[in-house]
């Protein structure tokens, strides 16, 4: 996405034009009026998905490569003067959270609230007068909320996506002396930075269309009911360009009932709400503490004590994220902002690090006993959001759909801020780090090479702490939790934030750099280097009691348990399409062998794999070719790597907790084995470069057999803004079942 | 970078090199060389000396897809690798276990860094930072390590 760093003025003409000419393509088929296969038809993909190098589409047509052997979709983004690490770093904004039953109206259902209403004509195949269903959720009792009756929602959450405006409602939570003296009564416009243009609201979408990203607070033992509204255009062709108005969002890596996981063709329209049920459950509470007598098994209390739940502690999960899933839109709609994090807090993350209760781990966080809160304190529980953005010349977003091998962007962005600073207190803090980018990996080091701990992996709290130094590359949608101590340095010091990973193509990265490479200033890529600054601003007022103890979460033994089934998926290159469901089914170069069959491109209407309720398996991912790299995210269960290319001992200590999503490497292999456990319905394996993934690289697989509702195999939902209908599955392999 | 090149001092090499055929599919060929590694890492509560053996294995990446030029993914073990303090005589330790990928070349210096701390119970608490530099040769087909050697130094950004 980026040129070399002093490209010729008739260089940066003709990639102005080629990115002017692309833009018009990718609005043709964000807005519907071309497919992808009219793009292969018309030469402009090739049957491999590339780009063809044809005169005025591609900047590398004539002479890029003599240039630079830097690949660029676009010229730079353009920076108006702006100097990195002038802004303050917000801290995401604390979606409000109400009491339910009382506070949503309507008032949620276990089946979709199919209630009508009259549909907007500006949506696509709607005629004038036309009624649809208030709900987007598909109808009737298989998409109905499993369990509840038995999990009522206790807490109610009500977002909409909207385009870009200005957040007046702020709520980070915290003082402003820990959040780098900035006001929350302050207006904050939708900008990457003060000196950079304001977004139009075409271009980035956003939770209530604003910035800072939202984070949901959860805990175990309070279900949340998370309502979703559409707000965003009727009209499919006012997207500024790219992104799909239709919606599906994902909650990263719930335990929750299909019907709230975001299935990817579980869409729904503007002017629609979906009702995503979050019980915040234990996985295994149907067979492991059902009568919920562990203290280790629960949520914090209001009072500081625990609110004991059934379920196995060893399934405890703390970091998650949520965003779009809308089938073969999900890099362009999460790049336009689709994006927050969620927090859950459990006994043993209690978000309050002064309850010494036996149970806590009193990881750092805050204290109750200042702040009132008996839990979530987020004094010194900082949630990062990274991403890779490029904008115009306008400084309006861009994306380009035409870097088939991944998008990237060239300017490095934190809680969708260009290079912020943020002051911390000499003491020790945690960073939930989200890669939250398209295609970009990212590996992070402290700009001395001091230590950092990491405490989780992908959510997970880790068997016990990691110390490193530089941490393991970071595919996108993993999850890192790190402990910084900043008491090493002296009040006044600086030190930053620094990316080492190298990338040429969004392929993977072309290679990890030192620290001092990193740092020189010589790399072609943008987004290699510092990219965060901590400013060391004072004393603690009060000491740091927080502790990063030496045993946190142990993985759950599996080994008694006997293993049903193994499976293979490998994930490639070259992938055959023999659905020609226009809805279900897209075509991209990229596809998934399941099973050693045919390489497959995406079609949410075949099932891939059924594992029987209640069992366990092993799945053997593998990277089918040598230079690429997939982040492969697999729904709904938490799974223990137990091989790399074959050896537990090629897994580094800080993989070998629990994971949602597993980094192949290049020509390499993950063995891992999950349970199916206490949930049914369709779930999805795919990768998380999601230009891969858009690009045809996911699946389908689903719990089928856990009694009624449930069918076997399941129909699969075809929204429209009249209402979701179902049909047959388009295929089902052959060893799914 | 210019500190890293003053400081390297080639050291006469002692490899060990094992090829290890993974037994589970894909059938990625990786290589592990032994080399040895030594220096001083400044600082207080005191500068440590730090000498032993690291643990490279590489594999090669190829690109068959696109024919971009080959890559090789090293994990840097520094387990064999202790420190002596030199005002105490204490043991230091580094648990380190690093991989990083690069482009595959003739030769190549790669600098890591790494966290270590005293040998006793806790003593990840007082974890300090180091650079272990290596300067590595590769045979370019197969991306095996053919020599090299490495130095231990201290952060100095």
């Amino acid at each position: 996405m980026y040129l070399s760093r002093n490209p010729s003025n008739a260089r940066l003409r003709e990639a102005q034009n080629a990115r002017r000419n692309r833009a018009e393509i990718v609005k043709a088929l964000a807005d519907g009026t071309i497919t992808r296969r009219d793009l292969i038809r018309m030469g402009i993909f090739t049957a491999g998905g590339l780009l063809a190098l044809k005169n005025g589409l591609s900047p590398f047509a004539r002479s890029a490569y003599a240039d630079s052997n830097i690949p660029t979709g676009a010229p730079p983004s353009p920076l108006f003067g702006v100097q990195p690490f002038t802004q303050p770093m917000y801290r995401f904004d604390v979606l409000p959270r109400f009491t339910e039953p009382g506070f949503l109206n309507p008032a949620p259902t276990a089946e979709a609230n199919t209630t009508q209403q009259k549909l907007n004509p500006a949506l696509e195949g709607v005629r004038p007068g036309d009624m649809g269903p208030i709900e987007g959720r598909p109808p009737g009792p298989i998409w109905a909320h499993q369990k509840f009756k038995t999990l009522p929602p206790k807490t109610a959450v009500e977002v909409s996506q909207a385009g870009a405006t200005t957040n007046t409602t702020y709520n980070p939570t915290v003082p402003s002396s820990l959040n780098s003296g900035i006001k929350p009564s302050a207006s904050i416009p939708l900008q990457f930075h003060p000196g950079l243009p304001v977004q139009n609201p075409l271009k980035v979408w956003t939770f209530n269309g604003t910035i800072p990203p939202k984070l949901l607070i959860g805990r175990y033992g309070e279900p949340i009911l998370f309502r979703h509204h559409n707000n965003l255009p009727f009209d499919v062709t006012q997207n500024g360009g790219f992104g799909r108005h239709t919606i599906s969002t994902h909650e990263h890596n719930g335990h929750h009932g299909a019907e709230n996981d975001g299935f990817t063709g579980a869409y729904f329209f503007p002017g629609q709400f979906y009702d995503y049920h979050y019980p915040i459950v234990l996985a295994g509470r149907n067979s492991i503490n059902t009568t919920a007598t562990d203290p280790k098994a629960g949520g914090p209390t209001d009072s500081g004590g625990i609110n004991k739940v059934p379920g196995d502690w060893h399934e405890t999960m703390s970091t998650h994220w949520f965003h779009d899933h809308m089938f073969s839109f999900t890099s362009q709609n999460v790049y336009k902002g689709i994006a927050g994090m969620f927090n859950i807090y459990s006994s043993l993350d209690r978000g309050a690090e002064d309850i010494n209760d036996g149970v806590n781990l009193r990881l750092p966080s805050g204290r109750a006993s200042a702040s009132g809160k008996s839990w979530a304190n987020l004094d010194y529980d900082v949630n990062l959001m990274l991403a890779d953005k490029a904008w115009d010349a306008h400084g309006q977003l861009f994306f380009d759909i035409f870097q088939t091998d991944g998008f990237l962007g060239d300017r490095m962005t934190v809680n969708l801020l260009y290079k912020p600073f943020f002051e911390v207190e000499r003491r020790k803090y945690r960073f939930r780090i989200l890669n939250g980018a398209v295609s970009r990996f990212f590996k992070i080091a402290l700009s001395d090479a001091s230590p950092m701990i990491q405490i989780a992996n992908d959510g997970n709290l880790l068997p016990s702490p990691v110390t490193l130094t530089q941490l393991d590359e970071q595919g996108i949608a993993e999850r890192y939790d790190i402990v910084i101590d900043f008491s090493r340095y002296s009040v006044g010091q600086k030190v930053w934030m620094v990316n080492l990973a190298e990338h040429d193509d969004g392929r993977a990265p072309h290679k990890d750099l030192s620290i001092s490479e990193a740092l020189s200033g010589n790399s072609p890529d943008p987004c290699v280097g510092k990219f965060l600054e901590f400013r060391i601003v004072r004393n603690p007022a009060q000491p740091d009691i927080s502790q990063v103890p030496p045993t946190m979460i142990p993985n759950p033994d599996l080994s008694g348990i006997p293993v049903a089934r193994t499976r293979t998926f490998e994930f490639g290159r070259g992938a055959g399409q023999p659905s020609h469901d226009p809805i279900t089914s897209m075509f991209g170069p990229w596809g998934v062998k399941t099973d050693d069959g045919s390489t497959l491109a995406a079609d949410f209407g075949r099932i891939s794999a059924a594992p029987r309720f209640g069992t366990r398996e092993i799945w053997t991912l593998k990277n089918g070719g040598g230079g690429w790299d997939h982040p492969i995210h697999i729904h709904f269960e938490e799974g223990q790597i137990l091989a790399r290319n074959g050896s537990l001992s090629n897994v580094p200590a800080a993989e070998r907790g629990r994971k949602d999503v597993y980094r192949l490497r290049p020509g390499g292999s993950v063995k891992l084995t999950m349970q199916f456990r206490d949930w049914g319905g369709m779930f999805m394996e795919h990768c998380h470069n999601t230009t891969h993934e858009d690009n045809a690289m996911l699946l389908r697989w689903e719990i089928d057999d856990g009694g009624t509702p449930f069918l076997r195999p399941l129909p699969t939902p075809i929204p429209t803004p009249q209402g979701v209908r179902f049909q047959p599955p388009d295929d089902i392999l052959p060893t799914a079942f | 970078m210019n500190r890293r090149r003053s400081s390297f001092t080639p050291i006469a090499l002692s490899f060990l090199i094992v090829c290890a055929a993974w037994g589970a599919p894909p059938a990625l060929a990786a290589s592990t060389a032994v080399v040895p590694i030594s220096g001083t890492v400044d600082g207080v509560p005191e500068s440590v000396y730090f000498s032993g053996l690291a643990e490279i294995t590489t594999t090669l990446m190829t690109d068959p897809d696109l024919g971009r030029r080959p890559g090789v993914m090293l994990s840097i073990d520094l387990h064999n690798v202790t420190g002596q303090g030199l005002a105490t005589g204490a043991t230091y330790v580094s648990t380190a276990q690093d991989q990083v990928i690069r482009r595959l070349v003739s030769a190549d210096r790669i600098e890591i860094s790494f966290p270590f701390h005293p040998s006793v119970p806790g003593g990840e608490t007082s974890a300090r930072g180091a650079l272990a530099s290596f300067s590595l040769t590769f045979d370019l087909r197969t991306g095996e390590v053919t020599g090299g050697g490495g130095t231990v130094s201290s952060p100095s950004f």
